[in-house]
Order: C-alpha cells, then sequence, then structure tokens
C-alpha cells in the first residue's frame, strides 16, 4: 500500500498526462437476513468491492447460459422452480468488453499514425485464463479492437514512453520493427504484494503509471479500493461528504452492514453498551491494517475487559452478515459435492472519469464521460459450519434463480 | 462438463490436479467450478444490487479523485 502510493507520487510530482481514468468495479454482497426478525424481507450487505482486477465476469455469463441450457433440455425436474425464464443471462463479458472499447475509443488516435490497442497485464501462470480469452475476443469480433497480453516482468523489455508525449509503444516480440500504441492497460494483475517479485515489477508498474495509456485502474484507484477506506466509508456522513444527493447517498448506505465506532461519542457509548450486552450478532474489528484479530460475538465482552477503556475506540463494531443456507452440489475437477452452501452475489460497474489537469488533478473528478452497470456473477461456496458436505470456502460460479 | 468444454466456461486445471508434466505446454484444460443447479436468489436482492451500482462507481470514482481525503484516511 505504502509503495503503491509511491509510485503515485512519483507521477503526480512529474505530472499525469492522461485525465481519464477507466474503473471495471465489482461490488460483492450476501444476503442478509435480520436475526432478531427472521421475517422481515431480506436485503443485501456489502462484503467488499473491487477496484482492481474484478474477475469471472465472461464465466458468470457462461455459466447462466448452461443453467439455462440445462433447464431447457429438461435435466431438472418439472415440477421443479428451475425454468429459463428464471435465469437472466448475466451481460458480464459484452458490458465489460464494451467498457474497454468505450476507453479504446476516447483515447484517440495514436501519434504519427501508430496503430492502437489495448494491454491486458497478467499474472505468468495464470489459472482463470478463459475469463480473460473471452473479454480479447469479444474485443476483437464485437469492437475490432486488439488486446496483447502481457506481464509486468515484460513491460520493461518490450515498451517504451515515447518522448515528449509519454504515449506507451509496444513492440511485439514477434514482430519488433512494429510500433503500436497502447490506448488502455487493464489490469488482472498487480492487486496484491505477491504480484511485484522485485524493483523491476515496481519500475514496470510505474512506467505504465507515467505514460499516456488510460488505466484501468490508476494506482489511486487500486489504493481507494483498500479496505480501510470501505470501513471509513460505512461511517456516518463519510459517502454523504462525495454524493450530494441525499437519494443517492440513503441508497449506498443502504447496502452497508451497520458499523459503529467505540469511542466517547454518543453514538459510541451506544454501541459500548451493545457491545457489552448484546454482542451475538457483532464482529469487533481493529481499525488499524495490521492491528490484530477480528473478536466475534460471545467472546468481544470479555475481550473487552480484558484491555485497558482507554484502548476501546480503536475498535469498531460491526454488524454479522447473517446468510441463508441454502442446498446445493459443486461439481469441481470432474467430482461432485453436494451439502450447505452460501453465495455472493458481485455485480459489476463500468465507469470513464476525467479528473483535473495540472494543478487541480486529486482536487476533485471533474466529469463522468460514461457510467454503467456491467453484469453480476453469483459465486458459490461450502457454508464454513458444515461438516462432510462441501468444504468450506471451496468456491463456484453459479446463476441466480430469481424467486419472489 | 462436456457443455462447459465446448462453451468455453474452462480453466486451466490446478497442480494438485493435473501436474505440469501430464500438461506439456499447456495443453489441457477442465471445466470451471460450476453449481449443478441455479441458486435461489431474491428478485429484490438482485434488482437492488444491480440499481445501485452506478451509484457505487461514481462513489469510488471521487474517492479516487480526493487524494486529500484519501490520504487522510490512509495515514490515520
Amino acid at each position: 500500500m505504502a509503495r503503491l502510493y509511491k509510485v503515485h507520487l512519483e507521477v503526480k510530482a512529474e505530472g499525469f498526462v492522461q485525465p481519464l481514468s477507466l474503473g471495471l468495479f465489482r461490488s460483492d454482497y450476501m444476503i442478509h437476513i435480520a436475526p432478531e426478525d427472521p421475517k422481515t424481507l431480506p436485503v443485501i450487505h456489502q462484503v467488499e468491492f473491487n477496484t482492481i482486477a474484478s474477475s469471472f465476469g465472461a464465466l458468470s455469463t457462461r455459466v447462466s447460459e448452461l443453467h439455462r441450457h440445462l433447464a431447457s433440455v429438461g435435466a431438472y425436474p418439472s415440477d421443479s422452480i428451475i425454468k429459463t425464464e428464471n435465469i437472466p443471462v448475466s451481460p458480464a463479458l459484452p458490458e465489460l468488453a464494451k467498457g474497454l472499447a468505450f476507453a479504446h475509443k476516447a483515447y484517440g488516435s495514436g501519434g504519427e499514425g501508430r496503430p492502437t490497442a489495448i494491454f491486458m497485464i497478467i499474472q505468468p501462470g495464470e489459472k482463470n485464463v478463459f475469463d480473460q480469452r473471452w473479454l480479447e475476443y469479444e474485443l476483437l469480433e464485437k469492437h475490432g479492437v486488439q488486446t496483447y497480453r502481457i506481464s509486468l516482468p515484460d513491460v520493461p523489455k518490450l515498451t517504451k514512453l515515447a518522448p515528449g508525449t509519454r504515449a506507451l509503444i509496444y513492440s511485439p516480440p514477434h514482430a519488433p520493427n512494429m510500433q503500436i500504441e497502447i490506448s488502455t492497460v487493464y489490469f488482472r494483475a498487480g492487486y496484491g504484494p505477491g504480484d511485484y517479485a522485485g524493483e523491476d515489477d515496481w519500475a514496470a508498474r510505474t512506467t505504465l503509471e507515467r505514460s499516456k495509456a488510460i488505466k484501468c485502474p490508476s494506482v489511486i484507484t487500486q489504493l481507494a479500493g483498500a479496505k480501510k477506506i470501505q470501513q471509513v466509508l460505512a461511517m456516518d456522513g463519510a459517502v454523504e461528504e462525495f454524493l450530494v444527493d441525499k437519494n443517492v447517498s440513503s441508497r449506498v448506505r443502504g447496502t452497508f452492514a451497520a458499523i459503529h465506532p467505540l469511542d466517547r461519542s454518543p453514538a459510541g457509548m451506544a454501541a459500548r453498551k451493545l457491545a457489552l450486552e448484546k454482542p451475538d450478532t457483532y464482529v469487533l474489528k481493529p481499525q488499524r491494517e495490521g492491528g490484530g484479530n477480528n473478536i466475534y460475538r460471545g467472546d468481544i465482552p470479555g475481550f473487552l475487559k480484558s484491555i485497558p477503556e482507554s484502548h476501546w475506540s480503536g475498535y469498531i463494531l460491526m454488524e454479522l452478515i447473517e446468510p441463508p443456507t441454502l442446498e446445493n452440489t459443486i461439481i469441481r475437477n470432474g467430482g461432485l459435492m453436494s451439502g450447505g452452501v452460501v453465495g455472493e452475489l458481485g455485480v459489476y460497474g463500468a465507469i470513464l472519469w476525467k479528473d483535473g489537469e495540472g494543478e487541480e488533478r486529486g482536487k476533485g473528478l471533474k466529469e463522468i464521460v460514461m457510467n454503467e452497470e456491467a453484469g453480476w456473477l453469483l459465486r458459490t461456496k461450502g457454508r464454513q459450519s458444515d461438516e462432510g458436505g462441501v468444504a468450506a470456502g471451496f468456491g463456484s460460479v453459479d446463476a441466480v434463480l430469481l424467486v419472489d | 462438463m462436456d457443455y462447459s468444454l465446448s462453451r468455453g466456461l474452462a480453466v486451466r486445471p490446478a497442480e494438485s490436479f493435473i501436474s505440469g508434466e501430464l500438461s506439456p505446454n499447456g495443453a489441457l484444460a477442465t471445466h470451471a467450478p460450476v453449481t449443478l443447479f441455479p441458486s435461489p436468489f431474491p428478485r429484490s436482492c438482485w434488482e437492488e444490487g444491480r440499481a445501485v451500482q452506478r451509484d457505487y462507481n461514481e462513489l469510488y470514482a471521487r474517492v479516487a479523485g480526493n487524494e486529500e481525503w484519501l490520504e487522510k484516511t490512509m495515514v490515520e
């Protein structure tokens, strides 16, 4: 995180040459059923927000097609609720490709007559490669846009920045004399510390950030997705700073799990009472990254009493998401496993925006050029408490069967 | 599994499933982990998640565009 921020500050000191940024985001939710009143309507509570390398878009489209296929050939019992009309196809594949193509077009033409193309930054040895390939094919076949896959270590070997304009110029290994100008850099790697083996990889990231290409995401956008930021946004007043329309901010806030400070403010004092007397639906989280473990439910009062009261304000109290358990069968590596599962809905979004230029950079977004919802994903995994069934955390892609 | 492979609902196999030696030059692929049945999901929840996405896009774009706030929040 600190290292990433350093990259941003370095480039900022030099000055950015590209005011446009592309975000292909994914917001992940679980269904929450209020434990104190199981009869209330289920709602969604956000688990996390991804600002970089949001994956499984193409596979989410394909798995909804798979389940529709099975429904239409009569693979499910005829008296079941599984009908094609209740299984919408997730448009994530075409929509994410459309987002990339939009940025590509917004970039404009290459300098000195150079052809333009998109970069996909990939991890060496990636297993989820077909999810990425579908995006490439969609870009080429529907939008006439070529994509080149490249890993961070190959960036310095195969690219250079044009003097002056800092256009990112790529020469493919099979045609070293060719010059292709990269319009958009789409990261499917570079999100974790493990993606940066050493200084060369950081230098590669810095080169990409300095370049004129539109980044998906920029370093600062990646940082905006940090866990800590998400936690702070959930506090009272934070979202409202950014989304001034009250209807909009309250709709966003409606998807947050309740989160309370434990300081000496009136809200904090009320939360302290909750934590000590009714902790069963809460988790206690340290506010600083690396500040210790989460404390769950009944362990909270004892833990709080074991530390000095002056330290309590370093923690927040968050409502646990209580998802319903479903039964399903996961097929993995040719094997079947049946049992209790929980699902997580991810909703994709595509947005292209313009930041201020020069001194105005970083002082507030200037213009939203494109903003779309871009399909969804259901990921289903074995439930933790389930013994002997689907192993906990065993993930699979799934389609939504809409029920009223 | 046939449908998955025919339609590219696929992944490269994990080393623990098919070792690299058995897949020369990455010749092998397998179906992606999938559920056999689509999972029931409340329509209202699905609609809500989709409806709020453009607001979320804007929120995070605005957060990324406000460096002073980001820096203050990260340093805390």
